[in-house]
């Protein structure tokens, strides 16, 4: 990417339920359409405070995530695309436009008017199957209307369609997992997102775990479903582009492998975070993270005030570890010259001890040219390998 | 204006805990108005938190009385107070060797106890008279007839003369004034003799140094007086000599039969023996007192922090106790597992006990305490025999001809339904019994046992089986040889020094798979299998494994993730950093307390 580039993110906060494992920045219950516009506006306005970090920069991906986008109004979706299309007039050719969708009858009818509205792209809530499992996860959608969903998808012309298979859900049997890989299989989506249940703290699932009233799975069984998603996907040609990511040859998401190859993304809305590119003060960037208050979000932006909270400038070490690491998640692993490049030197000029002996464990593989990239083991023990890359420093509270 | 030795008492109170020494001494004190209200705390003999809150005397202090008997005439009684706790028997033998009598204080409702018998024995081999009080006669349990056969049963005291108190009311207590009198000889030495004076306690004080206190046997000490440490072979002169009422006055002189203290310009605690004799240049004895022994710290630990940045905190806190507790010894000690700590002996476990505590509460410390060990004798093959204080100083096996241990004799008291719990447990811990009698209800057991099997867990074992109605006590007999082993414990091969333990060959096994299997407990998975061993020599008794870790990646990572994730993995690494590395295998902190304190639970 030698080309500047933008990615958008923007984060529609409503559901119509909050799922009992959900940490994200969402707003549950009905929203008022009256909210739902105001909300509408205020990102607009962001937009317009914060399209100058980006100025001059080629539009690559515009991705509507949430909470449930696709709440919003066909009209609403396509105002928004509109506006972006105006802030950044250079676009690539098919730019891809992803709407995360949750299977409903409400969301459904109004798949032909998002596709109107300039999405080209959804990624579904599937997360499973079966009955059993999406009831215990607390989400408002059984098998069938997931089914629904996919169905109306194609009919809306949708030919670049990603779901989201959730696993290691509470009292999830591998049987149970395989029956829904069989069944995304027949589907033959062109990427899916695979999500290990993660039991983030705050969460009523966090809660239940504390109470030991939630059967989780343990790291046995969780590699055992890995190693199943990895051959069911596989049969019908989705790879593993990346750890949790999964797609044939050419549909690999476009928004999603700039976060791993720390490109700029601009966020926009609710507890929305961006990557701003380097500027002065920030050679290697900074990373920003919007308020998670609606109520707050709406009056910033109408004062004008930036809805950012947060604003860390990455240091060099940083941004090195970031770049490693996030790199070692996909596939094609991290390009040494590239690195070079960006920092001066290749991987070896800071992390050779760290190197020599993760590819001496068998976990971490290097070419001659010095590009990394993790064996099928290192793949597994991620964290291990890319804990070795990342700085111990004094304010992380140890607990 | 020395006092005639005619009208001097020097007596001690000797009691199981709780029976109401601390108490007695208090209204002994009110009686003869030795405290004036502001003075008074409420139990004035025990002057550390901890030996409160433990109901026991650690540091023996003495006080003097004045008291009008029923012949008209002043009498100075002088209250020597005795360590209550086992560990201090040779200090208490050096307070009773101070005294001429002793109250015997035994409480109506529980009758005697071991420590009673035990302190009691001490005080017939001191020679001393023995006048027994029944005290807590309010108490709606006492069984004042009761307790009286045992006294003339257990003891063999004359159930007539023993005396009927109520501390807590102060009852009785005129009486045992007036029977300190009539009974208790009066001190015998001639104040015209060659000095010779006891030190039977001492202490720190951060003014002055070291506070001697002794009781001079005959002949008299003098301010300004040259004195000679006859076993310590050092010379000093006295800068302050003064009496306990129990305020400190100033005298210019301490004739036979007195009881004072003495400072003479001493700064550390460690250049006094308890035990030893003064005497003076001016009038020079011959021989020292009878009864010195040097202690010998005979339970080790090794003591570290948890946090080794508090190494120094630890050092410096060591340093101030040892100020005031001369028993105890120190070394720095290096440990691959647990880093950098100190080698500690103490003369028995609960004065291991009271060491930790106070390092951990009133230093604010905490510490990692490794198994606590005993002073093995070593007998190799060629070569001299010698002693050793942690595993890791044994040789190989086929360098040794045998290990010799510790041996002490156990006196446990006990309500006769726990005889049988209480017989088991000796049992178990390789006890081989010597003596029992029945009194009444009581049953009094005497068991030899190694000291390596009572220096964990025993007494609070004891106190467990028998609901808290048995009691302890013990005396160090000497050595004996036993088929004592050194167990170690490998992680993947590689010996984890910290648990290294000497245990005895029948244990070895049930050691072995318990401290094996509770480290698989805490050692998390790693990328690699962790074989966990339990060896004696070459050969492994016992075998465990923690799994290698398959899977250990979470979680998507897009957006606001990545500071997360990257926050995450710094965590995870500064959570290794915090563990020990043994080979290559990561070792929590947890499993090594937990490896410690197996058997504790």
């Amino acid at each position: 990417m030698s080309e500047p580039s933008v990615g958008v993110y923007v984060h529609i906060p409503f559901c119509d339920r909050v799922c009992p494992y959900c940490d994200f920045a969402v707003v549950g219950g009905g929203v008022s359409a009256d909210m739902q516009g105001r909300y509408v506006e205020a990102l607009c306005q962001e937009l317009a405070q914060r399209r100058d970090a980006f100025a001059g920069r080629r539009l690559d991906s515009l991705y509507f995530g949430g909470g449930t986008p696709s709440l919003l109004a066909t009209g609403q979706i396509a105002q928004l695309v509109r506006s972006l299309r105006e802030a950044f007039p250079e676009a690539t050719a098919d730019l891809e436009v992803t709407l995360e969708v949750n299977p409903s009858t409400l969301e459904r009818d109004r798949l032909p008017g998002f596709r109107e509205a300039g999405v080209n792209r959804l990624s579904i809530g599937i997360q499973s199957f079966d009955d059993q499992v999406l009831k215990r996860l607390g989400r408002a959608h059984l098998a069938d209307e997931g089914r629904k969903t996919l169905a109306a998808a194609r009919r809306a012309g949708f030919d670049n369609l990603s779901l989201d298979l959730l696993f290691a859900a509470p009292g999830q049997s591998l049987a149970q997992l395989e029956a829904d890989l069989q069944e995304t299989v027949a589907f033959a989506p062109e990427h899916v997102s695979t999500y290990e249940l993660v039991v983030e703290a705050g969460t009523p699932f966090a809660l239940a775990d504390r109470r030991g009233q939630l059967e989780r799975a343990d790291s046995d069984a969780a590699a055992d479903m890995v190693e199943a998603i990895d051959a069911a996907l596989g049969s019908i040609g989705l790879a593993a582009y990346e750890l949790t990511n999964y797609a044939l040859s050419g549909r690999e998401s476009a928004h999603n492998q700039r976060y791993w190859k720390r490109e700029p993304v601009l966020g926009l809305g609710v507890g929305a975070w961006s990557s701003d590119p380097a500027g002065e003060g920030a050679p290697h960037g900074a990373r920003l993270a919007n308020t998670r208050s609606l109520p707050d979000y709406l009056d910033r932006t109408q004062r004008g005030d930036p809805a950012s909270v947060s604003r860390e400038v990455l240091a060099a070490s940083t941004a090195r570890a970031e770049t490693v690491f996030l790199a070692l998640r996909t596939q094609v692993g991290l390009d040494a010259a590239r690195f070079a490049r960006g920092f001066g030197g290749p991987p070896r000029t800071w992390y050779g001890g760290e190197i020599d002996e993760l590819v001496r464990n068998g976990l971490l593989l290097e070419s001659p040219e010095g590009d990394l990239r993790v064996s099928a083991r290192g793949r597994m023990l991620m964290d291990l390998v890319c804990e070795r890359f990342v700085e111990v420093v004094d304010e992380v509270p140890f607990d | 204006m020395s006092i005639d030795p005619a009208q001097i008492r020097n007596f001690c109170i000797i009691a199981h805990i709780d029976h109401g020494k601390s108490t007695l001494a208090d209204r002994l004190l009110d009686a003869t108005h030795s405290l004036t209200d502001r003075e008074k705390k409420d139990q004035f003999l025990d002057n550390m938190d901890l030996e409160r809150e433990r109901g026991i005397t650690i540091k023996a202090r003495s006080v003097r009385m004045r008291f009008r008997a029923e012949d008209g005439k002043d009498y100075l009684l002088n209250l020597i107070d005795t360590p209550g706790h086992v560990d201090f028997s040779y200090e208490v033998s050096r307070a009773l060797a101070a005294c001429e009598g002793a109250l015997l204080v035994v409480d109506a409702a529980q009758g005697i106890e071991a420590q009673t018998l035990a302190n009691t024995y001490l005080a017939t081999e001191a020679d001393l008279e023995i006048i027994p009080v029944l005290n807590k006669l309010d108490l709606p349990a006492a069984d004042p007839e009761r307790v009286a056969r045992e006294i003339e049963d257990i003891i063999g005291l004359d159930a007539t003369g023993i005396l009927h108190v109520s501390a807590k009311t102060g009852k009785g207590v005129p009486e045992v004034l007036q029977a300190i009198v009539d009974r208790v000889p009066a001190p015998t030495g001639a104040a015209s003799s060659p000095t010779r004076a006891l030190i039977f306690d001492s202490w720190f004080d951060s003014y002055v140094g070291v506070v001697l206190l002794v009781r001079v046997m005959e002949g008299t000490l003098g301010r300004r007086d040259t004195i000679r440490f006859m076993i310590g072979k050092k010379e000093r002169e006295v800068t302050r000599l003064a009496v306990l009422e129990p305020a400190e006055r100033e005298v210019q002189e301490l004739a036979a039969g007195e009881v004072g203290i003495v400072l003479a310009g001493i700064k550390t605690l460690s250049d006094v023996k308890v035990g030893d004799t003064i005497t003076t240049l001016a009038n020079p004895a011959s021989a020292p007192l009878p009864g010195f022994r040097e202690t010998k710290p005979m339970v080790f630990s090794g003591l570290y922090p948890v946090d080794s940045e508090e190494y120094e905190d630890l050092k410096v806190s060591l340093e101030k106790l040892k100020l005031n507790d001369s028993s105890f010894v120190y070394d720095p000690e290096t440990s691959a597992a647990l880093g950098f700590g100190f080698r500690c002996g103490f003369l028995g476990f609960l004065h291991a006990e009271i060491i930790q505590e106070r390092l951990e509460r009133e230093y604010d410390l905490d510490l990692i305490t490794t198994a606590p060990t005993v002073r093995y004798r070593v007998v190799p093959k060629s070569g001299e025999p010698f002693e050793i204080e942690t595993p890791a100083a044994l040789p190989d096996a086929n360098e040794i001809d045998r290990i010799e241990e510790p041996i002490i004799r156990a006196t446990v008291h006990v309500p006769a339904e726990y005889l049988g719990a209480v017989i088991g447990l000796c049992q178990d811990r390789r006890g081989r019994q010597v003596g029992m009698t029945q009194h009444g209800t009581r049953v009094q057991v005497e068991y030899d046992l190694p000291l390596a099997e009572v220096v964990t867990d025993f007494h609070d074992k004891i106190k467990s089986v028998t609901r808290g109605y048995g009691s302890f006590d013990y005396e160090l007999r000497g050595y004996e040889a036993g088929d004592l082993v050194k167990l170690d414990i490998l992680v993947n091969g590689d010996s984890v020094d910290a648990l290294s333990l000497i245990v005895h060959r029948d244990h070895s096994y049930t050691k072995g798979n318990d401290l094996t299997r509770k480290l698989k407990e805490f050692i998390p998975r790693q990328q690699f299998q962790v074989a966990i061993q339990a060896a004696v020599g070459a050969r492994i008794i016992a075998r465990t494994s923690v799994k290698a870790l398959r899977k250990n990646v979470t979680a998507k990572c897009y957006g606001g993730d990545i500071s997360r994730k990257r926050k995450l993995l710094e965590k995870q690494k500064a959570g290794k950093k915090r563990m020990k590395r043994v080979g290559s295998v990561d070792i929590p902190q947890e499993a090594f307390l937990a490896a410690l304190r197996l058997g504790e639970e």
